[in-house]
């Protein structure tokens, strides 16, 4: 009996090494490039029931995982406005013409008050800076 | 057009003392609308007056001490309330001003109704108060002198910045062209 399991046991394992030889000389042999242009991939999405699939996942458990504050802070919404029409949208909402009227008046005032602040301070010969901040502001407020 | 409304440049102001001309425009609008809200209240209760008792009430200003002087407390209680509550009034508001503290610090309600009751003053010195609008370095008039306050430009610089820079999103691309 010891022989017949030995003779089972090198044949089996003889039998092994030479499927391996020949998978790896299949596997070489194959263009994987060529083979994958041959898959219908619109065939196969098409028996994928996506559905189903989407079913299966608990998004709030993804969404759990999904750091949003810094996917926000990634994002550069200066640049989005600029080459989007988002920043169109927004300039025809009826708030965005009320919020551009009270910009110019707020920008027509201080440009104002800054003149009159110059011509004041050359009337009094007053040199240094313009209009200051007040000293709790200038790092925070102000610095903005 | 001094300014460029498109551009940028005064949102950085914010936090800035505010200069004569926007406290003027903003002083403007507030006397605007206190005196248009007086002026209902009064038509108001004239029209109660004369269903109640069948008589034509009249009043307007300068037509009586009393109304004259209902109308100073009115004005007072105006600004008063408004400073106290929130620190600016509509008209300031409108302009994107806000009272503070001398050092900057949020105004609290008592320095908001001392500032109402100093603010008389200003006017009364033949307006010699609001000289430190102009002249002083920090623009406190009288009444900010002795309240212990500041104006300072107040306003949401995120939103307005936004906005500036739809308007350079939506310009035509010549406009921006020629702008260059």
């Amino acid at each position: 009996m010891d022989q017949i399991g030995q003779v089972r046991a090198a044949s089996e394992l003889l039998a092994q090494r030479a499927l391996e030889r020949v998978l790896d000389l299949v596997v070489q042999s194959l263009d994987v490039n060529e083979l994958a242009q041959q898959v219908d991939v619109d065939a196969l999405l098409s028996q994928l029931d996506l559905n189903a699939v989407i079913e299966k996942i608990d998004f709030n458990v993804l969404l759990s995982r999904v750091d949003v504050q810094a996917l926000v802070e990634r994002v550069d919404i200066d640049a989005i406005v600029q080459d989007t029409d988002l920043g169109a949208a927004i300039a025809m909402s009826s708030g965005h013409v009320a919020g551009k009227a009270v910009d110019i008046l707020r920008s027509q005032a201080v440009s104002l008050d800054d003149r009159i602040d110059h011509w004041v301070r050359r009337l009094l010969r007053r040199g240094g800076p313009g209009l200051a901040a007040p000293r709790t502001l200038l790092n925070t407020e102000a610095g903005t | 057009m001094i300014n460029d409304a498109g551009r940028a440049d005064w949102i950085g102001a914010l936090g800035r003392h505010a200069g004569a001309a926007s406290r003027f425009a903003a002083y403007a609008v507030d006397v605007i609308i206190s005196w248009a809200a007086f002026t209902l209240g009064l038509a108001g209760i004239s029209f109660a007056i004369t269903i109640v008792t069948g008589r034509s009430v009249s009043w307007h200003l300068g037509a009586s001490i009393a109304v004259g002087v209902v109308f100073a407390v009115w004005e007072l209680t105006y600004f008063g309330y408004c400073w106290a509550a929130a620190g600016r009034t509509p008209g300031m508001a409108l302009l994107g001003l806000r009272v503070v503290r001398a050092d900057g610090a949020d105004l609290d309600p008592w320095h908001g109704v001392l500032r109402a009751l100093a603010f008389p003053l200003s006017i009364l010195l033949c307006g010699l108060g609001f000289i430190g609008i102009l002249a002083q370095r920090e623009h406190r008039a009288l009444h900010d002198l002795i309240a212990g306050t500041a104006v300072i430009y107040s306003w949401d610089a995120r939103a307005a910045r936004l906005r500036c820079l739809t308007r350079t999103a939506t310009r035509p691309r010549t406009d921006l062209d020629g702008a260059s």
